[in-house]
């Protein structure tokens, strides 16, 4: 069965969420999120520290040890991780595995060091793309940089210096609620003989029917009904943008149906939406 | 004390915190001397068998372990670890070669899942039922790791390699993979997710994070260790 995999952002100890033109909007404490999601019974937690490149990762490991208490499901943590040692932190302080992005692209020879070291299954790769001049090319910082390489062929690239994982990130359709890239999902899947997951673009339900892929990483459909349920007390948010958390009753979700986790697994399995094929494990 | 073997090979914390849930005195040690003296054993394992078993030679726990499963005492394989019992692994190996030897407690070897089409390493959540043709769960299942398990009951597993036990007793369960579930567990598409019987048992999938399934499994390891 596809996994069900929230994605958790997160900056300044805060579960965060970006929205066009309007910044980086606060929903709430990691932690509490990915307690709840357990208990909902989510697959796997995918958890990016959003700042590593800027402000040091030691808030992050904070994080991942807060969230990692009390939640018996495997966490992989990504963002700014660099070294080998960067993944024994990561490791130390509660993650399964961890998710590399650019310091593979600027040493490919990273993914095959930490794989002989950690296991191919500890670490796994992202790979973000974009659409441009009609093929997908790989790019890193949330869709900013771009690396110069075929986000396909990286990730083939990927999978045979011992990528355990690929997360494909259609970042043309992040934060869209407009479905997934299934091209793109598709595409690496073909590329690519380890599992992948899917993230990048899943706005209701019905999205998550005929995804053949290992996991789906979501973010704001699932963030934005766990908010609805939130007790929130402002003083434990002394930074960021909190006008969303503290007005969240009168906002309306224009991009995405808020959904829980039950509501996917029953898309993933609705045969009468999309094609109707089973989703493969 | 349950020990938690640190051999360098695997994230032990996720163990650690299981194990506390559970209410079960446990500690992570390296030391041989805590190995040797301790009531139960668990050896986790990620990564690659032949620096697994190099590294538990290098520890010097090699000895400690195979005395500590000659006493009776209970030893519990994860993951890695669960191959780690066998009498070797084609991993790592030349083609030809017959592998790095196990440290041989259950008769058979381990090698690659075949490619059957789903991707490898094998990533998920996947049932878990005892083997086919076999009395139900509660007489396979009585006195092991999975007593307070139902059948069925789904476990996370991400592994690249499998065991072949060539003693049929010693398929305590097996789980089902690919788009081709074969219910008589020949061919490919079903594999051992636990194996052993007296005092040495294997999981394949990892209990540490398979939620309230994962944590009936250390409360019954529990209730074993005060058994043995």
């Amino acid at each position: 069965m596809t996994r069900i995999i929230p994605r958790l952002d997160v900056k300044g100890g805060n579960l965060i969420k970006g929205i066009h033109l309007e910044g980086l909007r606060v929903l709430g404490k990691p932690e509490v999120y990915a307690q709840a999601y357990y208990h909902a019974g989510a697959d796997e937690l995918l958890l990016v520290d959003s700042v590593a490149s800027l402000y040091g990762r030691n808030g992050m490991l904070d994080v991942v040890q807060r969230v990692a208490t009390d939640v018996f499901i495997p966490i992989c943590v990504g963002g700014g991780i660099r070294s080998i040692e960067d993944i024994r932190q990561a490791l130390r302080a509660g993650a399964d595995k961890v998710l590399i992005n650019t310091a593979a692209h600027r040493r490919p020879g990273f993914i095959s060091d930490a794989a002989e070291i950690f296991g191919s299954s500890t670490i796994v790769v992202a790979v973000e793309a974009i659409m441009a001049g009609g093929s997908y090319a790989a790019v890193t910082d949330n869709g900013r940089e771009l690396t110069g390489r075929a986000a396909i062929a990286w990730a083939s690239e990927a999978a045979s210096l011992g990528a355990g994982e690929i997360v494909a990130t259609s970042v043309d359709r992040e934060g869209t609620g407009r479905g997934f890239d299934r091209i793109l999902s598709a595409e690496i899947r073909a590329a690519v003989d380890v599992p992948v997951v899917a993230h990048g673009g899943f706005g209701r339900p019905s999205d998550a029917a005929g995804m053949a892929v290992s996991g789906l990483a979501i973010a704001s459909a699932l963030h934005y009904r766990q908010a609805q349920q939130l007790e929130v007390d402002p003083a434990d948010y002394p930074e960021g943008n909190v006008d969303f958390l503290l007005n969240r009753r009168r906002q309306g979700f224009d991009l995405v149906q808020p959904c829980t986790i039950d509501d996917v697994r029953a898309g993933l399995v609705d045969l009468d939406a999309k094609e109707g094929t089973r989703a493969a494990c | 004390m349950l020990v938690i073997v640190d051999y360098g090979c695997g994230n032990l914390l996720s163990l650690a915190r299981a194990c506390a849930a559970a209410e079960i005195q446990a500690t992570v040690s390296g030391a041989w001397r805590d190995v040797a003296r301790a009531s139960a054993l668990i050896l986790p394992g990620v990564g690659a068998f032949p620096r697994a078993m190099q590294a538990l030679i290098d520890h010097n726990l090699v000895g400690p372990i195979l005395s500590h499963v000659e006493r009776g005492k209970l030893l519990i394989g994860i993951c890695l670890g669960h191959q780690l019992l066998m009498e070797q692994s084609l991993e790592g190996g030349r083609p030809g070669s017959s592998g790095t030897h196990g440290l041989q407690l259950l008769r058979g070897g381990c090698a690659k899942l075949p490619p059957i089409g789903v991707p490898v390493p094998h990533v998920g959540w996947h049932p878990v039922r005892p083997p086919a043709g076999r009395n139900g769960a509660d007489t396979t299942w009585a006195y092991t790791p999975l007593a307070a398990t139902a059948p069925n009951e789904r476990f996370y597993f991400s592994h690249s390699y499998r065991v072949y036990p060539e003693d049929p007793r010693d398929w305590l369960a097996v789980t089902d993979f690919g788009p081709h579930h074969n219910p008589v567990d020949v061919g490919e598409s079903s594999y051992p997710a636990a194996i052993g019987r007296d005092n040495v048992f294997g999981l394949q999938f990892h209990p540490e994070k398979s939620a309230g399934a994962g944590l009936r499994v250390f409360q019954q390891i529990k209730r074993m260790m005060e058994r043995l």
